[in-house]
């Protein structure tokens, strides 16, 4: 099913590339004004030296976290936006042989925005209750229990489960919030709670199911990433640059090269992270 | 000795080892009449955390003067409330996170004083009554870290005192250096310890005084040298480390053992306590950790006979937190290459022990020196390229050298042991190991995990998995010893002169800035300038001379300047004391063509006018086209240093210029057949307190690759980001 909407694939695809490359001008354009015209920049093209970190953090005061900020606000920008362009996506599950239309994304977007967004919105304040209780509340529970504790190994793993506490209710509300938005425009009449709840009931009934159709889909997402990084060939893409001959290419051709070879990458995750709610859409309209 | 033979060498080093491999108490003291000899006996109540103790103390007067009254350092009383200099200045400082947390901790046995129960002359007067607490630093009446003792008389020039002294000692729940955690003891900081009185022209002083300073947030030590016989007594269960030799032990009726420990000729005398240490002793054994080779190049380079290259063996007693077995080996390492290392350039670490203390977890009391005793720090998890223990291991160690036998005033001179001892550790570290890995590589960016998760991940000990090599995925980031002292310096250069004293930095930061790495830098920077050899002379022989002494800053300065042969102040004026930060800056390239004339000329009696096209033409046509090209190379900063310009033309000649770097710019025209491609002040990095090493260097040309680059990259990244961001939306 996912195979056939790959056209609303390109749609969060492109949205996320334009974002990215937006949040990331600044970046560009600080990195050719102060490192442009030195020979640092051919240290620069072979990986991140350290002294030119500091220079550019001590010298270039307040551009850390002008970037930081930018791409603070586009990633906040990013989850409606995201919020929004999965309602044209989950439309399409309801019809997949249905051929693709932007006008038609955009009409089922709109329509699916404001009760998407209150999910959003529920989803957000069940992170932050999972947070703050297990965060904050367990984390500073456990500080204050082991304060007088000599054996670091042991004050490890009381952590370290406590982490995997967190991440694993992180994980739940993630999956019912999923379960959720499959479901707030399977069944179009739902409001944002109902879908919400119901998809809470939904996955806790089923849980090994629920959870093996989100996660499934979801790690193969990060083993692709992972594939990647053990793919990419960086160190010839670091290499030194060669300043004559057809070597000279070299550097523009490996830039062009990573760029193409990262954008399937990602357009391969944002396949999976459809593909997922396919599968989601499917098993949960599967009769019990 | 300028050629020294091996063959002597050689049956040199034989006969020194012979003579060292029996470790035992083999020291022989180097102070005829020491100042302070304290014999003291002290009992540990775990229960109570509470020392109680008692010691005799005979005082010289080695003055002049006569002395009217004795001074005492109570550091203990640093954590007795809220309203101490230590603790007030704590609260604003860096540690002022921990203060928070330690003050509003439900222990009400958190907070730690000594009392001097008793204070009299041997067979004389009762000097209880007279003591009172004194301020000498602040107006902080409530700060009774400071006592004072009138005397009935005074003691007059090169007399001497006998007192004998009762104490208690409350330990605090340990916030910084001393005191507890649980069932751990770190006794540090402990009885009623007398200051140090110079007389006129000692390190500089116009007229006598004592020279006793509050406990500070930030300052340490300061302490004239002596002998420490110490009776220690702990429950049986306790495992006992201390100051000094253990000369040795009995058990008592009560389930109690006395250990005595004894060192001649320190200034301090320190030691802990805990049922859970792990006693591990190995002996360094100078004949197997040092080959001939290597005193051959020392000989050479200090231009000494191999006989004062000779090391000692020496015994060192490591107490290690049973979560951290597997880890022995590294710390004993650390320890061995410290005392190859600093006996190799500095003069062998004389003393027969050294105790290394693996402290407690959350006890706040690692890194910390004293006598013949320090103490370290690691976590079980720490990564095989980590320095966790090894940095600290070398730097407190090295404080044997530079606090232990070279004994500044570490209140006022901070900087001096500090700064040249992590100086001196990071080259030990570049000597010893490769360079640490203070990130990891998560697809091409510098990354520490620890900061971000509460639970430490462990950084990615592993070269592989499965016969994956993920080493290489999660490679390392290495950062030179240079590079991590430059990184805290640069944001603090401003905020503080380098020689000042250690209280009145502006805050903590500034002082850990100007007391650590600033000199470091500095001498890195001073060390370019003189050479390594000349530099390693320099440290050697202000070691060598300053042993069992008090230096000023002045006296380092003077040895830089006579070991070197070189009027230096220039150096520590620009660099020692003062603000000012360093910044050399090419700051333009430019190439015109040589077109030949524009213009009205006088040719053969007439006028004649050649215009601008024509002499574009020319050039264009010319097979030999020239070009005048003008390199501006800048002082941004306000420290002045001579530097070197080195100019790269097209044609691959370089030209390199000496610059007395004084005035604001200087510019070089350079009219040739080849451009200038580049230009480069100050080249490889030789002025390590560079304020940016990118406008070291500038192209003629821009380049924009490593920024089309980098863009790329972010690009991805920051989808990613997005991606997972998406989950919640």
């Amino acid at each position: 099913m996912a195979r056939r909407i790959r056209s609303s694939v390109w749609v969060l695809f492109l949205a996320n590339l334009g974002l990215a490359a937006l949040a990331a001008i600044p970046i560009y354009r600080g990195i050719l004004r102060f490192t442009g015209h030195s020979l640092m920049s051919a240290e620069l093209t072979q990986g991140l030296p350290l002294d030119w970190l500091i220079d550019f953090g001590f010298n270039s005061k307040g551009s850390f976290d002008r970037y930081a900020e930018l791409i603070a606000l586009i990633g906040l920008l990013s989850i409606p936006v995201n919020t929004v362009l999965s309602g044209g996506v989950l439309a399409y599950l309801r019809e997949p042989d249905r051929s693709f239309a932007v006008g038609q994304f955009a009409r089922d977007a709109a329509r699916y925005a404001w009760r998407l967004l209150r999910l959003m919105a529920i989803g957000l304040f069940f992170y932050w209750l999972v947070f703050r209780v297990l965060y904050q509340g367990l984390g500073g529970l456990i500080d204050a229990h082991t304060a007088d504790w000599q054996s670091d190994r042991t004050v490890f793993w009381i952590r370290l489960g406590a982490a995997i506490l967190l991440v694993a209710f992180l994980g739940l509300v993630n999956l019912v919030i999923d379960y959720a938005r499959v479901r707030l425009v399977r069944e179009d009449g739902s409001s944002a709670a109902w879908a919400f709840l119901a998809s809470l009931g939904f996955c806790l009934r089923r849980l090994p199911g629920a959870a093996t159709v989100y996660g499934v889909l979801m790690f193969a997402s990060l083993a692709l990433l992972g594939l990647y990084w053990l793919v990419v060939p960086w160190p010839l893409i670091n290499a030194p640059e060669a300043a004559q001959g057809l070597a000279r290419y070299r550097e523009p051709l490996a830039v062009a090269l990573l760029f193409v070879g990262q954008q399937v990458v990602m357009f391969g995750r944002y396949w999976l992270r459809v593909a997922a709610w396919a599968g989601e859409w499917s098993y949960s309209s599967e009769p019990r | 000795m300028q050629n020294p033979r091996p063959g002597l060498i050689f049956l040199t080093i034989a006969t020194f080892c012979f003579c060292a491999s029996a470790v035992g108490q083999s020291y022989k003291s180097q102070i005829s009449d020491p100042i302070v000899r304290y014999k003291m006996t002290a009992k540990l109540d775990p229960a109570t955390r509470t020392v109680k103790g008692h010691y005799t103390l005979v005082w010289k007067n080695h003055t002049t003067d006569a002395i009217p009254d004795l001074y005492f350092h109570l550091y203990l009383n640093a954590f007795k409330n809220m309203d101490s200099t230590f603790l007030r200045e704590s609260a604003s400082s860096r540690r002022g996170e921990f203060v928070d947390e330690w003050k509003t901790s439900p222990d009400e046995a958190k907070w730690g004083w000594v009392d001097v129960d008793k204070i009299q002359i041997v067979n004389g007067a009762d000097l209880t009554s007279s003591k009172s607490f004194v301020h000498p630093d602040d107006d902080n009446t409530a700060d009774q870290t400071v006592m004072r003792v009138v005397l009935p008389q005074p003691i007059p020039p090169q007399g001497s005192i006998e007192l004998a002294v009762d104490f208690t000692s409350k330990l605090p729940r340990a916030l910084a250096r001393t005191g507890y955690v649980d069932d751990y003891f770190l006794v540090v900081q402990w009885f009623p310890k007398i200051g140090v009185y110079e007389g006129p022209g000692d390190r500089g002083r116009a007229a006598g005084g004592w020279n006793c300073h509050q406990f500070h947030a930030n300052t340490e030590f300061y302490a004239d040298f002596g002998v420490y016989d110490v009776e220690l007594t702990a429950p049986s269960r306790y495992v006992v480390g201390a100051t000094g030799f253990l000369r040795n032990q009995r058990h008592n009726s009560d389930g109690t053992v006395t250990y005595n420990f004894y060192q001649e000729d320190v200034h301090d005398f320190a030691w802990t306590a805990s049922p859970h240490f792990v006693k591990l002793t190995r002996t360094f054994e100078w004949g197997k950790e040092v080959r001939g080779d290597e005193v051959v190049t020392w000989t050479r380079i200090l231009s000494l006979p191999a006989d004062q290259i000779a090391l000692r063996d020496v015994q060192v007693t490591l107490l290690l937190q049973p979560d951290h077995r597997g880890q022995e080996d590294r710390y004993f390492r650390a320890v061995f290459n410290a005392l190859k290392y600093y006996g190799l350039w500095y003069g062998a670490y004389p003393y027969d022990t050294l105790t290394l203390v693996d402290p407690a977890r959350n006890s706040r009391t690692g890194g910390m020196e004293y006598p013949t005793f320090i103490t370290g720090g690691t976590d079980w998890w720490t990564g095989q390229r980590s320095f966790d223990p090894e940095g600290v291991t070398v730097h407190e160690f090295g404080h044997q050298f530079w606090y232990g036998l070279v004994a500044n005033n570490e209140f006022e001179d901070a900087w001096l042991d500090e700064g040249l001892n992590t100086y001196s550790t990071g080259k030990v570290l570049e000597q010893a190991y490769p360079p640490e890995c203070g990130y990891r590589n998560f697809f091409g960016i510098p990354i520490q995990f620890d900061p971000w998760l509460e639970v430490p991940v462990p950084p990615f000990p592993f070269a592989g998995v499965g016969g994956i090599p993920m080493g290489a995925y999660f490679s390392c980031v290495e950062v030179p010893q240079r590079t991590e002292n430059r990184g805290g310096y640069l944001w603090h250069a401003k905020d503080d002169d380098l020689v000042r004293n250690g209280w009145q930095y502006l805050d903590g930061a500034s002082y850990g800035v100007n007391s650590y790495g600033r000199v470091a830098l500095t001498l890195r920077t001073l060390e370019s300038y003189l050479g390594e050899d000349v530099m390693a002379r320099v440290m050697r022989t202000f070691q060598q001379r300053w042993r069992y002494r008090h230096p000023a800053p002045q006296d380092f300065f003077d040895v830089v300047s006579e070991v070197s042969g070189r009027k230096m102040d220039w150096f520590f004026d620009q660099f020692f004391r003062s603000s000012n930060l360093v910044d050399y800056a090419v700051t333009e390239i430019v190439n015109d063509p040589l077109e030949g004339k524009v213009g009205i000329y006088d040719e053969h009696g007439k006028k004649i006018a050649h215009s601008e096209e024509s002499a574009e033409e020319a050039f264009k046509k010319s097979t030999q086209k020239s070009y005048r090209s003008t390199v501006v190379v800048r002082r941004l900063g306000e420290a002045m240093a001579p530097v070197d310009v080195l100019v790269h033309f097209e044609n691959g000649e370089t030209v390199r210029k000496h610059w007395d770097g004084r005035y604001r710019w200087v510019k070089y025209v350079y009219e040739r057949a080849s451009k200038v491609m580049s230009a480069e002040v100050a080249p490889g990095r030789k002025l390590a307190l560079e304020a940016n090493f990118t406008n070291n260097s500038r192209t003629s040309e821009p380049d924009n690759r490593a920024a089309a680059k980098w863009y790329v990259r972010w690009i991805f990244w920051l989808e990613n980001l997005f991606l997972a961001a998406s989950f919640f939306s």
